[in-house]
């Protein structure tokens, strides 16, 4: 279990918003801005404030692909696995990532160094193989080149 | 615009639902859509036919009010219709556009064709893409030929898709004795979804995850148990597959027929179905017919009927020179009863006799229980265990309202403020709870919840005031002085309609310089200002504190200034408890709800029962167990009430029970806690015998016979009956009708009911006719409303010793209603677990070292009692929350009798806690 939620930072961020069920997305939203990523123990409190029931705050959160519920890497890595990539070679880079990382699809590192994540195509088919780090493109990989990336983040 | 950013909280203060602002533009909207109500209508082609509707309609309702039966899957009548599952596509000739039917208004000129061969191929492929992935397990699924998927491809000819699935397996996690979820068979039509977020208004479950691994699911994915699912079932009512059903069902089949009835776990008396199977219950299950539940049940009504076949009495029990019970033949068993109390009578006199009913018999039961006391044996000692969870409120209702009230269940719904007096209708009366959320989600209505524990309402609240009972007088008294000072009562109907109403409202006046109120009590009173609507629920706590009687008369007064009297409902727990007071079953009573003394009604009694019945009014049944302490209480017989399990003290009512020489009972199990009774008559079930009872609504409902006794269990009634025979005194009753049509002869109220009707839809108890009847019921009853008035001050309720420091708070438990009788025979409401265990604030429980489930004693200066722990940091602190009832008895155990003439004494019981081990 993570360490407990920060109350005082919690209801700071609800005293934003109006208490109703339009604040739902922009509250959790906020809120993963403050935490990076949606803790589940303020779901409770999100419910409440915005008048809906906590089930209801669960089904925007698993719906949007934007809300995690876990605590996420301080580098994100997202390696594409599209069709155009697939057939340059995706799946040499994804296995290179996951060799350097020790982390699989979907998984945080313990040191919370890296999250990776694979997608299923990210608009740059011509640069095939293509990955996302932390919202810079990096195209036509190769095992170096990974390496020479995933090395120098912190 | 959304208020949002730094002037939030400004914006906020102003746009909050109970903002003087608010208030007023809430008016305003209300008269606006009020006139709105005219439309226009629409008329389209349906088939080649004309049909018209208003518009707004569907085509799937206009098409069902001609009789075009169109397929649906996703839909429910009672349902706001999504347009999920597409089952119900029929085509628009002109544009040759398909058009889910459930959800597509009609438009003037539209051409549609149901059955036209686009249309069916459509659906038809719609159907084998939800098959596709559906497993093709009929054969041993236990929706059978309920299951709507089934009927449709059985409609659709379709056998097996053609299709290469794509399969869902979802593991089945739920640990829960009532529901089973298999997601596998899910179609995602999302009935479930939408009938547990608007019309249980619970939202257990919601939409989760997206794309194909959508599914119906909990916060945070837990098992059912460990969400907000309160187990009502209404999911497994309404899902069209099987992939919600109930649990265990295979244990003893699916039901063959189903009967019409009600349920008997509590005092809202809720329609259902039972389902029966070769004579035998085997479930049951919500039907559309009942004002006050609709297709809603609880669990104990959906799941815990179990408890009527469970461990029941088969044969007459009399206790032999052993000492031990044996079987013996009704024959036998009834001549010994009747010569044994011949003798008693002969010997000490018809006053040492007692009889106390349970609040589970019938109307009809409960008449010849007072006919049979005051004019058979011959004794004024007739009560009830009604005495304990009912009798102060009662009678502070009947002295505020001063004849009958007809409150109704339905009546929360279009409240714009709730108020819950230490009402728990959320474990007392679920479906009840039902009807405050429903008002407060889906109509904006406010709660107020006066209570000092937190419950599963607590989270609809917008004003929770945590008084204990002892400070519940002073702040109602506040409250309603509030109402006065800022005008927020409603004077005209006061000078219309009560008495003195003068002087109430002059004593509400604060005098000038008084301080001013508490926000709390600022807040309440701007919320059932003046024409909100209100509704105010009391619990069935407030019965059994030392405050009952005024805090019932308080409530009313509330409701009185709003102008509202009728929107005052005391909950009730037992099946009849209401009926009780309604047939006079009391010892200061007479059947019409009569006070003793009614002149009017004793004619009519004797012309009925004979001339010499006795008049005196007698013991209630606390004053029957001082005497039977004393040794001077010969015989008592209960009527279906089992005293070890409702009156406070257990050891001490134990002893006292045991001076008494003649113990008769009936009942449908064995003694809860240990057999006091010397003949024990097998008695039937709710399920197994006529009869009517009252809800608390004061409505009468009949129930007929739907399954067959066990052995030789005999209706209470019939018991009677023979008893009186016996006794040289033959009443001619054969049937529960008959006795139900002399109740008619007597009772004013009853005069317009008729057994027919009060079968189907659940007759209402009519007012009075002009003149009739008793003196009670006779007159204007607004004339007649009568207010408490305050006075300057109360009691100060008394600090805890030193010794025992923490104060009890009882707490009703929702599987074990009532006084946990009936649910304790239940196997799945018993093994639902979590209903003994006490609650503590967890500084508390440091305090006297004990953790989460550790084992600790419970000592009062009564009694004592040992119970697991949970930690809540909900509950006060130096409090403890404790069961209010069954099946351990803790409370009952640590509690005193009352003083004599006073009521019960629950709210003044104090406790040291030892922890046992950890
Ligand atoms: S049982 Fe009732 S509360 Fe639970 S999920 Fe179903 S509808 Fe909702
Ligand atoms: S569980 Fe049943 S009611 Fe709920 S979405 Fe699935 S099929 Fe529909
Ligand atoms: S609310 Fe009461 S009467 Fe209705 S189903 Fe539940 S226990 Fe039965
Ligand atoms: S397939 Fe990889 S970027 Fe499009
Ligand atoms: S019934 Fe109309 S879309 Fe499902």
């Amino acid at each position: 279990m993570e360490e407990a939620l920060d109350q005082n930072r919690l209801l700071e961020i609800l005293k934003g918003f109006a208490p109703s069920r339009d604040s739902l997305i922009p509250v959790l939203q906020a809120v993963q801005e403050e935490f990076g990523y949606v803790p589940p123990e303020s779901m409770e409190q999100v419910a409440r404030h915005t008048g809906v029931f906590p089930s209801e705050v669960s089904g925007v959160i698993t719906f949007y692909a934007q809300f995690y519920t876990t605590p996420r890497g301080r580098n994100v890595i997202r390696v594409c696995r599209g069709t155009a990539c697939h057939v340059r070679g995706a799946k040499a880079a994804l296995d290179t990532v996951r060799k350097f990382t020790g982390i699989e699809d979907g998984e945080t590192s313990e040191d919370n160094r890296f999250t990776l994540e694979t997608v299923a195509c990210l608009g740059a088919c011509a640069l095939g193989p293509v990955m996302v780090v932390n919202k810079v493109y990096y195209g036509k990989l190769n095992p170096g080149r990974i390496e020479v990336v995933l090395k120098d983040l912190p | 615009m959304r208020p949002s950013g730094p002037f939030a909280a400004t914006w906020w203060f102003v746009l909050r639902p109970d903002s003087p602002q608010m208030l007023i533009v809430r008016s305003v909207y209300r008269a606006f859509m009020e006139r709105r109500s005219a439309v226009d209508t629409v008329t389209i082609s349906l088939n080649g036919k004309e049909v018209a509707g208003p518009s707004g309609t569907t085509i799937l309702e206009v098409a069902s009010q001609v009789g075009v039966h169109i397929p649906t899957l996703c839909h429910h009548p009672l349902l706001k219709s999504v347009g999920a599952c597409r089952i119900c596509l029929v085509e628009e000739s002109r544009s040759g556009r398909l058009l889910a039917s459930c959800v597509t208004p009609i438009a003037e000129g539209m051409e549609i064709l149901t059955h036209s061969k686009k249309a069916i191929d459509a659906r038809r492929g719609v159907l084998e893409l939800i098959l596709s992935d559906h497993p093709s397990a009929c054969v041993i699924c236990s929706k059978g030929n309920e299951c709507v998927l089934r009927a449709l491809a059985k409609d659709h000819g379709i056998c097996d898709p053609d299709l290469e699935p794509i399969r869902r397996w979802r593991s089945m996690e739920e640990v829960n004795p009532f529901i089973v979820r298999d997601l596998t068979k899910c179609v995602m039509c999302g009935r479930c979804i939408r009938v547990c977020k608007d019309y249980e208004a619970t939202g257990a479950i919601e939409y989760t995850d997206r794309g194909y691994a959508t599914h119906p699911g909990t916060a945070h994915g837990t098992p059912l148990e460990g969400s907000e699912c309160n187990f009502c079932g209404s999911c497994v009512t309404i899902c069209p597959t099987d992939a919600l059903a109930e649990r265990n069902r295979i244990f003893h089949g699916s039901g063959k027929d189903f009967a019409p009835g009600i349920c008997s776990f509590c005092g809202t008396g809720c329609r259902l179905e039972y389902a029966v199977r070769d004579g035998a219950l085997v479930g049951a299950r919500g039907t559309d017919d009942s004002p006050m539940n609709g297709i809603s049940l609880c669990v104990r009504g959906h799941y815990g009927q179990d408890a009527l076949s469970n461990g029941r009495l088969t044969e007459p029990l009399i206790r032999r020179e052993d000492g031990e019970l044996h079987p013996a033949s009704w024959g036998e068993a009834l001549d010994l009863a009747a010569a044994r109390l011949k003798h008693t009578i002969e010997l000490h006199g018809p006053e040492t006799v007692g009889i106390i009913t349970g609040t589970n018999c019938s109307n009809e039961e409960l008449y010849l229980a007072v006919r049979f006391a005051r004019a058979v044996a011959r004794t004024p000692h007739v009560d009830s265990i009604a005495r304990l969870s009912s009798a102060t409120v009662m009678e502070g209702l009947t002295a505020s309202y001063q004849g009958p009230r007809r409150p109704s269940v339905g009546d929360i719904e279009d409240a714009e403020t709730i108020v819950l007096v230490a009402a728990r209708p959320d474990y007392t009366h679920p479906v009840v709870a039902r009807n405050v959320r429903r008002a407060v989600r889906n109509r904006g209505a406010d709660l107020i919840q006066l209570d000092s524990l937190t419950t599963s309402l607590s989270r609809f609240a917008r004003l929770h005031v945590k008084n204990g009972v002892e400070q519940l007088p002073p702040f109602l008294k506040a409250l309603m002085k509030e109402l006065v000072a800022r005008n927020l009562h409603d004077e005209k109907f006061l000078r219309a309609g009560i008495k003195n109403a003068d002087e109430f409202i002059n004593r509400l006046k604060p005098p000038p310089g008084e301080k001013s109120s508490s926000e709390e009590v600022k807040q309440a009173a701007r919320l059932m200002g003046r024409g909100r609507k209100i509704f105010i629920l009391i619990g069935p706590m407030l019965a059994r504190v030392t405050q009952g009687y005024i805090l019932a008369r308080l409530a009313a007064d509330l409701a009185f200034l709003c102008g509202q009297p009728e929107r005052v409902l005391f909950l009730g727990e037992g099946t009849n408890e209401k009926g009780v007071w309604d047939l006079g079953c009391a010892p200061d009573r007479l059947p019409g709800a009569c006070r003793l003394g009614d002149s009017g009604m004793l004619e009519i009694l004797k012309g009925l029962w004979g001339p010499d019945i006795v008049q005196r009014p007698g013991l209630d049944a606390m004053g029957m167990l001082r005497d039977a302490e004393k040794g001077r209480l010969k015989a008592l017989v209960l009527m279906g009430a089992d005293p070890l399990a409702v009156f406070p003290d257990t050891e001490r009512t134990r002893k006292a029970l045991a001076r008494v020489d003649l113990i008769i009972r009936t009942g449908m199990f064995p003694a809860t806690i240990y057999e006091t009774a010397g003949i024990v008559f097998p008695s039937t079930a709710i399920t197994e015998a006529d009869g009517t009872y009252m809800n608390m609504e004061g409505r009468v409902q009949r129930m007929g016979k739907v399954a067959n006794p066990p052995g030789d269990a005999r209706p209470t009634a019939r018991f009677l009956l023979d008893l009186a025979g016996l006794l040289g005194y033959p009443m001619g009753f054969v049937t529960a009708r008959d006795i139900f049509d002399e109740i008619r002869r007597v009772c004013p109220t009853w005069e317009p009911l008729r057994w027919e009707d009060v079968g189907k839809s659940g007759g209402r108890k009519p007012l009075a006719p002009e003149g009739a009847g008793s003196s009670e019921e006779r007159g204007e009853p607004r004339q007649r409303l009568v207010p408490y008035t305050p006075p300057d001050s109360f009691a100060t309720p008394p600090a805890p010793p030193l010794e025992r420091p923490f104060r009890v708070h009882p707490e009703e438990r929702m599987l074990h209603p009532g006084d946990g009788v009936l649910s304790a025979r239940s196997n799945r409401l018993t093994t639902a677990g979590q209903s003994s265990l006490i609650r503590i604030h967890p500084e508390d429980a440091a305090l006297v070292g004990a953790k989460k489930g550790s084992l600790v004693m419970l000592r009062s200066d009564v009694g004592e009692a040992t119970a697991r722990a949970d930690l809540d940091s909900n509950v006060p602190r130096s409090g403890v929350a404790v069961p209010s009832g069954g099946p351990d008895y803790i409370l009952q155990r640590l509690l005193p009798w009352p003083e004599e003439y006073c009521p019960p004494c629950w709210d003044r019981v104090f406790v040291s806690l030892r922890t046992l081990e950890e």
